[in-house]
This record gives C-alpha cells, sequence and structure tokens, in this order.
C-alpha cells in the first residue's frame, strides 16, 4: 500500500471500518512513513479537537421534548373528560331552557285561558255531558275514568273542551268546589317535563303543574298557590 | 397505542440530544427541524424494526427534512460563554472550534458532524446521505484539510 492510498483511506481507517486485513496495511505502511503517520495524527488531533468541542456544548431538548410528546400523546382523557362535562352541561340547559320556557309559555296559556274563559267567562262552546266529555278525553287518548275521579272530593264537573296551549291541544275541564272554579288541563303525558309538582303565577292565576306515568297536567285557580298545590296534589293521586 | 407511544419514547426519544446537535449547526431554525423529524419518525414509526439503527434511521430522516427544506441559512456561532464544563477544553478554542466548523461548506460540516462527533461510519453516513461511500470519504477528507488550515494557529498554540 503506497502513501496515496493511505490517505484515501484515512477516514474509514480513523473509523476503524475497514476490513481487518487492510487495517493491518495501514498500520505496516504508517510504521516505515513517518510522513503518513504524522498526517495521520494530525487528523486525529483535530477529529479529537472538533468532537470534544461540539460534545462539551450544551444541548437542551426541553422544548423538542415537550412539543413532541404533545403532538405524540393521545387525546387526554381529562380532555375528553371535561369536553363531556361541557357537553353535557350545555345539552341540560339547553333542554331545561327549552324544558322551562315551554312550560313557562304553556302555563301562561292555561291561566290566560282560566281567567278569560272561566272567570271572565267569555262566551266558548263547552261540552256539559259528563259522558260526552268522557269520550272526548278518550279521543285526545286520556282515561276518561280519570275525568270522573277528579270530580271526587268535592269538585263538581262542569264541563270540558279542548284548547290548544302553545301549539299543544289539552283538554280542558272546569271544576267547581265551594272555593270557586278551577280549571285542569290534561293531555297524554309526553315526557316534556320534570316529575314533581311545579307551579307559577300568571296575573292573578295559581298555576300548579306536573306529570304522572299517563299525562301532563296544570291546575289552575284564583284562590292561591296552597290551594293549586292541594289540588295539583289531589289530581297527581287520582290521575 | 400507548404501548406504541412507549416504544417510541423508549427508543426514538433519546436521540433528540444527538439530533439538536448537529441541527443547530446546519439550520437557523434546529427545534423546528429536529420536531418535524422526530413526528415524521412517530408517523413512520410502524414500519421501523426493532433492533435495527434507529439512530441512523432518525438521522436520515433528517437529514432527508433538511434537503427539502432548501437548506435554510445556517445559524451564527453558537453562544458558549458560561457553558464551559469541567474537563472540556477552554472557552476560546471551543469557539475557535465550532466557528471553523460552521465555516466548513454544508455537505463537509454535515459529514464532519455525523462522522466525528456523532462517531457514524462512512457506510453509515452513506446510507443517511443517500450517496455513495467514496463520497463520504471525499468530502471529510476535504472537511479535515479545511479545519486543519483553519485551526493551525490554535494547534500551534494548543503544543506549546
Amino acid at each position: 500500500m503506497n502513501c496515496k492510498e493511505v490517505v484515501e483511506l484515512s477516514s474509514p481507517y480513523l473509523s476503524r471500518e475497514l476490513a481487518a486485513d487492510c487495517m493491518a496495511e495501514i498500520r505496516k505502511h504508517l510504521e516505515s512513513c513517518p510522513a503518513c503517520a504524522g498526517e495521520l495524527d494530525q487528523l486525529s488531533e483535530i477529529d479529537a479537537r472538533v468532537r470534544d468541542s461540539l460534545l462539551a456544548e450544551p444541548i437542551n431538548t426541553t422544548v423538542v421534548d415537550r412539543r413532541v410528546r404533545k403532538n405524540i400523546a393521545p387525546p387526554s382523557r381529562r380532555w375528553i373528560s371535561v369536553a363531556a362535562s361541557i357537553a353535557a352541561a350545555v345539552v341540560i340547559a339547553v333542554t331545561a331552557y327549552q324544558v322551562s320556557s315551554g312550560s313557562d309559555r304553556t302555563c301562561a296559556a292555561a291561566a290566560s285561558d282560566h281567567r278569560v274563559e272561566v272567570v271572565d267567562g267569555e262566551r266558548r262552546t263547552w261540552l256539559v255531558d259528563a259522558s260526552a266529555i268522557g269520550q272526548l278525553a278518550e279521543k285526545q287518548g286520556i282515561d276518561s275514568s280519570a275525568v270522573r275521579r277528579l270530580a271526587s272530593e268535592g269538585f263538581q264537573l262542569e264541563r270540558g273542551k279542548l284548547c290548544r296551549l302553545n301549539g299543544r291541544i289539552f283538554l280542558h275541564l272546569v271544576y267547581s268546589s265551594g272555593g270557586g272554579a278551577v280549571s285542569v288541563f290534561l293531555r297524554p303525558h309526553d315526557a316534556a317535563w320534570a316529575a314533581g309538582i311545579r307551579h307559577a303565577e300568571s296575573g292573578a292565576e295559581h298555576v300548579a303543574y306536573f306529570d304522572t306515568a299517563h299525562v301532563s297536567a296544570i291546575v289552575v285557580t284564583g284562590q292561591s298557590s296552597e290551594s293549586a298545590t292541594k289540588l295539583a296534589r289531589f289530581a297527581q293521586r287520582v290521575l | 397505542m400507548a404501548r406504541r407511544q412507549d416504544e417510541f419514547e423508549r427508543t426514538a426519544m433519546p436521540h433528540t440530544r444527538s439530533l439538536l446537535r448537529v441541527a443547530r449547526r446546519l439550520t437557523s431554525d434546529p427545534e423546528d427541524l429536529v420536531q418535524e423529524t422526530m413526528l415524521s419518525a412517530w408517523r413512520g414509526f410502524h414500519q421501523f424494526s426493532p433492533g435495527t439503527n434507529v439512530r441512523a434511521w432518525l438521522f436520515r430522516i433528517m437529514m432527508n427534512a433538511f434537503h427539502a427544506r432548501g437548506r435554510k441559512a445556517r445559524p451564527a456561532l453558537v453562544p458558549l460563554a458560561g457553558h464551559d464544563r469541567a474537563g472540556g477544553p477552554d472557552i476560546s478554542v471551543r469557539s475557535e472550534v465550532a466557528q471553523a466548523v460552521d465555516e466548513l461548506a454544508v455537505e463537509h460540516r454535515t459529514v464532519l458532524l455525523l462522522g466525528v462527533v456523532e462517531g457514524f461510519t462512512c457506510q453509515e453516513m452513506a446510507d443517511i446521505l443517500g450517496v455513495p461511500i467514496g463520497t463520504v470519504m471525499s468530502r471529510l477528507s476535504r472537511a479535515r484539510d479545511a479545519l486543519r488550515g483553519r485551526l493551525a494557529p490554535c494547534a500551534a498554540k494548543g503544543a506549546s
């Protein structure tokens, strides 16, 4: 091996990646050639200086590592949970608003009907026959016996007709007792309202409304909110 | 997914330091280049064969990304003051060496960084850069010659 070949192979020789016999040949040449030996010593020294200098420089991988980990990480369960909670809250809020605003409007319409048609006596076409009212109830999907049961405990069924409250058809029944007339609005249960008896006030009318397994009901009276609640509890039991 | 992520973090992530050390001498936005490299590696991690040279694989991805970017301007000298390390060369020598490396042509600088600093063999560099091994040897020889000319005064100072 001559000097030119040794210089050409200096890089793979320094990185010790030549075949064993080739490495041996170069070593043999270097022993007998001070010029080539000096050349390779100088290259080795340069390599060492570069390596020592650049490896000693501080490298901060924090930013890169954080960015990479953020990008390769699956969506965190915590954020999924937060997102689900937010979504659920929005659904609940929207539903509550719709139910609340819907029931408020329906109750206001019921109170208005009671005021105009029952208290003020504005002329309307009513059914007054209990049997005919029962048939009307059945047509609307309401058990006619429920209409009769409401007439117990001191209440007398006076009349009935269909009406539209907030876009929905209700059976408007008017019962009388010693304390005055009470309107009961019924429609087949559509699960639109929350459980339990709820209250509303509309002008001078007191409104209580509730759901059973079969019907949605609104009780309207001009007496007091306690009376409305008491009547609603009774109605809730018998419906 | 989590298992693949764990495997990636265990095998690939430890090499960000080496990637960043080379990238900072090649481009003005080394962190972006390394991030791009690692995310590209993550996307292709399912194709990586365990047990093969992950480090060479990552460097090949980075050099491809670097060339695809069109070789943005290399950085100014990396500030070194205050970062001297016990046992390392003194600051003046180190900054001069770094400056000499930064002044090399990018092809020469690349093989010097990969071969001398990161310890890749000529054959590995040929695979990483996609060039014949003879080209690597030639570039490395030129890089050393250029450095010898630039570092001669320091070598003399260091020898005195």
